[in-house]
């Protein structure tokens, strides 16, 4: 059970995770569609953990990430991505990321990277 | 031509109605009281109202909505002394939008072009227009074969194929501007859109499609003219069959109806989410009917179907487990190994992970009941 804020820019990929967190018995404190708006939200709301889309207009969630990190080296983040993008994901694991899922989501992949990121 | 002209100004009434009745429109009825124009019974045989935005009781916007669900082919012009209603104007496909005073030139050209775009249509000729095809790649379905259009640049087809996407929607000269010409100046992104346009137009022109691109008040937008997109068929039929049961057709549409992800070829960013929804959809109702294909025996259909799941979303894990149950029932013990060892190497290779729980189990309850039981 942990607080959490899910990011992405596509609103049915957000409503899609929120579902699958809420009914593995997480709670969505904050949502955001870009890395901008994802970094004021964390200031704000201090999640205990981020799900984080790789692509994004406005700010790519890479740089989210760093930027996340700068305000809380504790933060959890978990990187969102589809296929194919494998050095964005390396990328961001150098950058601080605890895990990643691939799209699209499956439910047992994205609470099981949940729950082992919360327990690290 | 007959129109009707609603404003809850008397005078503007009058004087809208004048400029019409003097460019040899007939003027059948004109209202101040939103209300009692929506009560008319007049409005099947109109061509195009007039109304304007701001009214008390119920805006124009609300009492064009509601007109235009009743009859969708009705042209909507909305007049108004304030411009800050355009893009909610635009939302509900307006044929037109004046701003006050309305100026008799600028009136000509809003009957020009509801006079070039017929509402009454002849049914046979509309059952003859071709469809847009977006998905795969971007062309047109004439009579079941698929041609490419022949646009002139790239930066023309991608114009296109964005007012197509925003379609209903019109969009800023400025965003479009940025979208497609961001290294330009200014003046030259201007040109550049202008000219594109006009290509556009021609093209679209020479292939005989009666899509119109139109223009105002600084927005672009698309006017599909009575001419079907297959993507929006293809969701249509696809909900109506889910919501019918019709198995047969639900199973048709998700092996031949879905040609390929939206605009994949062309891979535009912009189109990316519309592209990821569309494919979970996909695979969301392609994953149930396979489920229910197992359920009641129908093996083969059910290992063609998680087979394509396969293809399309290789690491959707769900896929090999459906795929070894499905060959179980059949007695294809080779077929189930071979799926588990393909998941392994998938989930090894791409995602540096174990299978599930729930895949595991089932693979080891399976590998026992072998050793142990009978065959």
């Amino acid at each position: 059970m942990a607080k959490i804020m899910v990011v992405d820019d596509a609103a049915f990929l957000r409503a899609m995770l929120k579902e699958i967190l809420i009914q593995g018995g997480h709670e969505i404190i904050a949502e955001a569609s870009n890395g901008e708006e994802a970094v004021d939200k964390y200031r704000t709301y201090r999640p205990e953990l981020v799900t984080m889309d790789i692509t994004m207009p406005i700010m790519e969630g890479t740089q989210a990430l760093q930027e996340i990190r700068r305000l809380d080296p504790q933060a959890r983040v978990i990187m969102c991505s589809a296929l194919g993008q494998r050095q964005m994901i390396l990328d961001a694991i150098h950058a601080g990321a605890k895990d990643f899922i691939v799209k699209p989501f499956q439910s047992s992949r994205v609470l099981e990277a949940v729950s082992r990121t919360l327990s690290n | 031509m007959k129109a009707i002209v609603i404003d809850d100004e008397q005078l503007a009434l009058e004087s809208m109605a004048r400029m019409l009745k003097r460019m040899g429109v007939e003027v059948a009825a004109s209202y101040q009281n939103p209300l009692e124009a929506l009560m008319a019974d007049q409005w099947p045989d109109m061509d195009a109202a007039f109304v304007d935005i701001s009214m008390p009781g119920m805006n124009g916007i609300e009492l064009a909505a509601r007109l235009q669900s009743k009859y969708p082919t009705l042209h909507i012009v909305f007049v108004t002394a304030f411009d800050q209603y355009a893009v909610k104007a635009f939302e509900i496909a307006a044929a037109d939008y004046l701003i006050k005073p309305v100026r008799a030139a600028r009136l000509e050209s809003t009957l020009e072009r509801i006079r070039r775009n017929p509402r009454h249509q002849d049914p046979v000729r509309a059952e003859a227009l071709p469809t847009l095809v977006c998905m795969h790649d971007l062309g047109i379905d004439a009579g079941g074969k698929v041609a490419e259009i022949p646009w002139r640049t790239s930066k023309a087809k991608e114009l296109f194929a964005y007012l197509l996407h925003e379609r209903d929607k019109a969009v800023t000269k400025e965003h479009l501007q940025d979208m497609l010409w961001q290294e330009a100046d200014t003046e030259k992104a201007m040109a550049n859109l202008h000219t594109t346009v006009y290509q556009i137009r021609q093209t679209l022109k020479s292939a005989n499609l009666p899509v119109q691109i139109l223009y105002a008040g600084g927005r672009y937008r698309v006017e599909l003219g009575g001419v079907k997109v297959d993507c929006e068929q293809w969701e249509q039929a696809l909900d109506q069959a889910v919501a019918g049961m019709d198995e047969g057709q639900v199973y048709r549409l998700l092996l031949d109806g879905y040609r390929g992800d939206y605009m994949q070829v062309e891979a535009y960013l912009w189109a990316e989410n519309e592209r990821e929804r569309l494919r979970i959809k996909w695979l969301q109702r392609a994953s149930e009917q396979a489920l229910r294909l197992e359920q009641v025996g129908l093996a083969a259909d059910a290992i063609r179907l998680y087979q394509e799941i396969q293809t399309r979303f290789p690491t959707w894990e769900a896929s090999y487990l459906g795929l070894m149950r499905t060959y179980d029932q059949i007695g294809n013990a080779l077929e189930v190994k071979s799926q588990y060892a393909k998941l392994l190497q998938m989930l090894e290779e791409d995602l540096g992970m174990q299978p599930d729980k729930e895949t595991t189990a089932w693979y080891a309850a399976w590998s026992a009941s072998r050793s142990s039981g009978p065959g």
